[in-house]
């Protein structure tokens, strides 16, 4: 085989032209550097989920807090009661404690140029410069100086004391607080949150999973009264959550107070982007599962309205307020799920399931569920820390080293006693950090533990927790025996996986895909094979074992939460530059004239509700993507101390999805400023019409050629807007010709067609039309009459004959039935006219005209036959 | 390079003729509903409409008719690519009279509907989701 193609190959150089061997040799080449890039491409990818930019930042950002003088100066000072309970700490120290700690992990020490009511951000930490930033015109509406002050807890102190509120120190940090841990604002220029509701807030910013915060689609809470008096909440598109001021003292009781409250905020995670593309509550899953169908409908005055059916029976619903639509039921079903899980498992399993696995991650906050959950923690926490006991209490009976390398087996089957109660000793102070964390960091973690209602629980954590991990020790114990020094190797390559690898990386390198769980699962366990693999030959089933426990670990929702938080983090000081950036290419956009009247592209930015005109539309798309592009170039520093930083440059992938993230709040930013724009437009709009309005009913009404020649309502209001059109303001941004007609344009017309000259001239050309169309009509039809009796009286002749009787019988009844028809199509000429709509009134005149003409002809043919006879 | 081009060409064509849009068979005021299932087959439900029992209402998957005296009065199906910017609307009819109206809903929703009575056509727009949801064929008035 090998001689022939050896042959081949010989006889092939010979005979082929010199030309044709260099565009082979081209062409393989091309294939070889293909191959090359490919392998390469593959090769990176692989690597490039290894340590993500992300999470190396994240490291240096939090060891830079304890080298850097900045942060130093702000580190809060140590909790002085260790395991104090979470739903305790809602005092001013505590909070203040809090909101320290908060602020320090969005803190870049990056300064924030510009200037704000005589605060210079710049000597503001990032967060409280962001927050101004964004959220500056739901601070104070007023003019109010605040110069004197040195953050933002000071300007909010000021706001609340100007009101004469008490506590307003503690009020002010739990709106920072809330701001931090939601990312979104409450709003101090509605009407004030009171010490209490703010407090109630604070428990859902604490109870509720982090996923249902810092979302795009919510900015701020307003205390507002709602026009339709039934609503408790209303989102709006603009990201504002109006609370209806009476909603929030409708119920006494703590727990209650709560349902209530998630009732009212939870409007804001249906459409959690984070979660899932469209709204849960519009899902055919949720739609069918609550059996909710909507029924549309579109009226003959084209208003469209639509209902939410639902299947006569009640047992899917929880209260009176969730049988309204399926949002209503959805967000009912959620804060009672979470607030009053006993009442709401009534409900059933399939309801219950649905709402636990898309919004608490398969968590259950019942006795039960919570007992599970405190439990599941507590075995992860002991998964972590297990190998590092082991070979704490091994250390201090063997010589593990030795063992691990001389591999024996032997050596550990004669563990005895001493290690095993090395190991039995630690559980009791280990349990004890448990507990502590749990009353520290989980709401419900000291009602769990001290409290009567989840006692037959709460009795059995202790209990259950500590044979748990005893459990655990002795088939650690059992495996040493039987696997011997693997599961040494075994422990310590878990550990050094789970220390090496970055599931952040992961995800992110799964994020342009659609399948993102199913591709952060997959590539998971590839990367985990792989490192296995590379950390030397484990038996099969204690790899499985091990590869298992390492992507418990990482579980999708947990990581994509996660990873999203420190995301966001990293990007968070490009954000004041993105608006800023924004603001100005928003202006410059906005100078720039333009006849473009076709858009080249509706994405990223397409106005929403607003009309923009076209070229400004293509003007900002075109800008958007090298904007976000020119920012994201500039690394983010990190600095340790004066003379040490360090750049972090993101990688491909992480800059592909850093630049959507930035490109998405660049998006919010645009559609707050056409928002703000259009009002303005608007505004001065409004002014320009109610001053110019008379002018242009005058133009349109002392228009002699208008006036000639109008003869309908219609016609009047369509030449009125045509000519008034004319005197429309030229070049506005926000509104087109058919927006201007419909908000200003009609009413104009509408006072035109109500002007006594024009109604006389309309009635005197329609005088005058109808006049000349009754005439025109009524000589056709006599003509077309006599023409017909004629016809009548030739066929059945009045001569005296033997069929004399007969024939005038005939010649009525056929002087009857040309009437007849000639009448109908005389009236259907009327109807189908083009003057028809205006003489429509008219048509009882044409028909007496008729039936005169009739008796008229007939009468006159009489007296000619009496004559005749 | 030609032959690809055809043969792109060609597998849109195939792919526009396949799926015949509501919109391209229905008139509303004019069609009638055998016309509509003629072509489109049987519906997958008919109910009384919740106007009243003239009106009947006639579901397919993706668009349905409201039918009266067996006259076809309006279609309502979802938007289909750009059609779901409200922005293509009204720069597609921006000399077209139009009227927004806020549509009172039971829920809390936020929805408008734009109107353009000449073209026989509305949208309704969710604002929330910041995009059209339905598109409504109707008689167009004058």
């Amino acid at each position: 085989m090998l001689p022939n193609i050896k042959l081949w190959l010989k006889d092939f150089f010979k005979t082929t032209p010199v030309h044709f061997k260099w565009r082979l040799s081209a062409f393989v080449s091309l294939c070889a550097i293909t191959i090359v890039m490919m392998v390469t491409t593959i090769w990176s990818n692989q690597h490039d989920f290894k340590i993500s930019t992300f999470s190396r930042w994240e490291v240096a950002f939090q060891e830079s807090q304890q080298t850097n003088e900045y942060f130093q100066q702000r580190t809060p000072a140590s909790a002085s009661e260790q395991f104090s309970c979470l739903n305790q700490k809602n005092d001013t120290v505590s909070l203040k404690q809090e909101v320290m700690q908060l602020e320090m992990s969005y803190d870049s020490g990056k300064p924030v140029e510009g200037n704000w009511r005589g605060i210079n951000l710049a000597t503001l930490p990032t967060p409280q410069a962001q927050l101004i930033l964004d959220h500056g015109q739901y601070i104070a509406n007023n003019d109010k100086d605040f110069s004197h002050c040195r953050d933002v807890m000071c300007v909010f102190n000021d706001i609340y004391q100007s009101q004469q509120i008490d506590l307003s120190a503690e009020k002010s940090y739990l709106s920072y607080y809330w701001y931090l841990k939601t990312g979104s604002f409450i709003s101090l220029i509605d009407q004030h949150f009171s010490h209490a509701e703010l407090v109630n807030l604070w428990k859902l910013s604490q109870s509720l999973p982090e996923s249902f915060f810092f979302l795009p689609s919510f900015k701020v809470i307003r205390k507002v009264v709602i026009d339709d008096g039934s609503k408790c909440s209303e989102l709006k598109s603009s990201g504002e959550l109006h609370i209806q001021p009476n909603c929030l003292n409708l119920v006494s009781q703590d727990r209650n107070q709560l349902i209530q409250y998630a009732t009212i905020f939870l409007n804001v995670i249906d459409e959690n982007k984070l979660i899932q593309k469209e709204a849960i509550s519009k899902s055919s899953d949720w739609l069918s599962l609550s059996e909710w169908k909507k029924q549309e409908h579109i009226n003959d005055q084209l208003v469209y309205s639509y209902k939410w059916n639902h299947t006569p029976s009640d047992e899917l619903f929880i209260s009176d307020f969730s049988k309204l639509s399926p949002l209503d039921h959805l967000v009912s079903s959620v804060a009672h799920f979470r607030y009053n899980p006993d009442g709401f498992f009534l409900l059933g399993q399939s309801l219950t399931s649905f709402i636990a696995k898309s919004f608490f991650e398969n968590n259950y906050f019942d006795g039960k569920g919570l007992h599970e959950k405190y439990l599941k923690f507590a075995n992860k926490t002991w998964d972590e820390l297990e190998s590092g006991f082991w070979v704490e209490c091994l250390n201090n009976h063997y010589d593990v080293d030795f063992i691990a390398k001389s591999k024996g087996q032997s050596q550990f089957q004669k563990l005895n006693s001493q290690l095993y109660a090395c190991m039995e000793n630690k559980i009791p102070s280990f349990v004890a950090k448990v507990m502590g964390h749990i009353k520290a960091q989980e709401s419900e973690g000291c009602d769990f533990l001290n409290n009567e209602q989840y006692k037959s629980y709460s009795a059995q954590f202790h209990e259950s927790l500590t044979k748990s991990i005893s459990k655990r020790i002795f088939k650690t114990h059992f495996d040493l025996e039987k696997w011997g020094v693997e599961v040494l190797i075994g422990y310590k390559i878990k550990n050094t996986v789970a220390d090496e690898l970055d599931p952040t990386a992961v995800y992110v390198s799964c994020t342009t895909r659609k399948d993102l769980e199913q591709c952060y699962e997959n590539r998971l366990s590839i990367h985990v094979d792989s490192m296995l693999k590379k950390h030397g030959k484990i038996h099969p089933s204690f790899s499985d074992q091990l590869k298992h426990e390492i992507t418990e670990r990482f579980q999708f929702k947990k990581i994509m939460v996660e990873a999203e938080s420190k995301i966001k983090r990293f990007l968070f000081p490009y954000y004041s530059q993105l608006r800023q950036v924004s603001q100005a290419t928003w202006k410059e956009c906005l100078s720039k004239t333009s006849s473009s009247s076709s858009i080249s592209s509706y994405s990223p930015f397409d106005g929403g509700e607003y009309f923009v005109q076209p070229h400004i539309l293509n003007c900002v798309n075109s800008k958007i993507h090298p904007m976000v592009g020119k920012i994201l170039n500039t690394p983010v520093v990190v600095q340790f101390d004066k003379k040490r930083q360090v750049a972090f440059d993101l990688k491909s992938g992480e800059k592909h999805y850093a630049h959507q993230h930035l490109v998405r709040r660049a998006t919010q930013y645009f559609n707050e400023f056409t928002a703000n724009e259009s009002e303005k437009e608007h505004k001065s709009l409004r002014d320009f019409f109610s001053s110019n309005s008379e002018n242009m009913i005058y133009k349109v009404v002392g228009d002699e050629y208008f006036l000639k020649n109008i003869f309908s309502q219609a016609q009047v209001k369509e030449r009125c807007l045509e000519i008034i059109s004319k005197y429309y303001p030229e070049n506005t941004n926000f509104h087109n010709k058919s927006i201007l007609q419909g908000n200003y344009g009609n009413s104009i017309c509408h006072e035109v067609l109500k002007n006594g000259k024009v109604q006389r001239a309309v009635a005197s050309t329609i005088e005058h039309e109808w006049s000349n169309v009754r005439q025109t009509m009524l000589k056709d039809f006599r003509v077309g009459y006599q023409q017909a009796i004629d016809d009548c009286y030739d066929r059945y002749p009045t001569k005296l004959s033997i069929d004399l009787v007969k024939n005038s019988q005939l010649r009525q009844k056929c002087l009857e039935s040309e009437h007849q028809e000639l009448s109908e199509k005389l009236l259907g000429n009327f109807r189908s006219s083009m003057q028809a709509e205006y003489f429509l009134s008219k048509e009882e005149e044409l028909r007496s005209a008729i039936l005169n003409i009739k008796q008229e002809i007939i009468q006159k043919m009489k007296s000619t036959e009496s004559l005749i006879r | 390079m030609e032959y690809w081009k055809i043969s792109f060409l060609f597998i849109i064509l195939l792919n526009s003729g396949c799926s015949k849009h509501v919109a391209q068979i229905i008139v509303p005021g004019h069609s009638t509903i055998h016309e509509a299932i003629e072509e489109f087959g049987n519906p997958k439900n008919i109910r009384v409409s919740q106007l009243g029992p003239e009106e009947e209402v006639f579901e397919w998957d993706d668009f349905e008719l409201i039918v009266e005296k067996k006259l076809v009065k309006s279609y309502l199906r979802n938007p289909v690519d750009q059609e779901i910017h409200l922005q293509y609307w009204r720069n597609k009819y921006h000399d077209a009279p139009s009227e927004q109206k806020i549509v009172r809903t039971p829920a809390s929703e936020e929805l408008l509907q734009l109107v353009f009575p000449t073209k026989g056509l509305s949208v309704v727009y969710d604002k929330k989701l910041s995009r059209v949801t339905r598109v409504i064929g109707h008689a167009a008035k004058y």
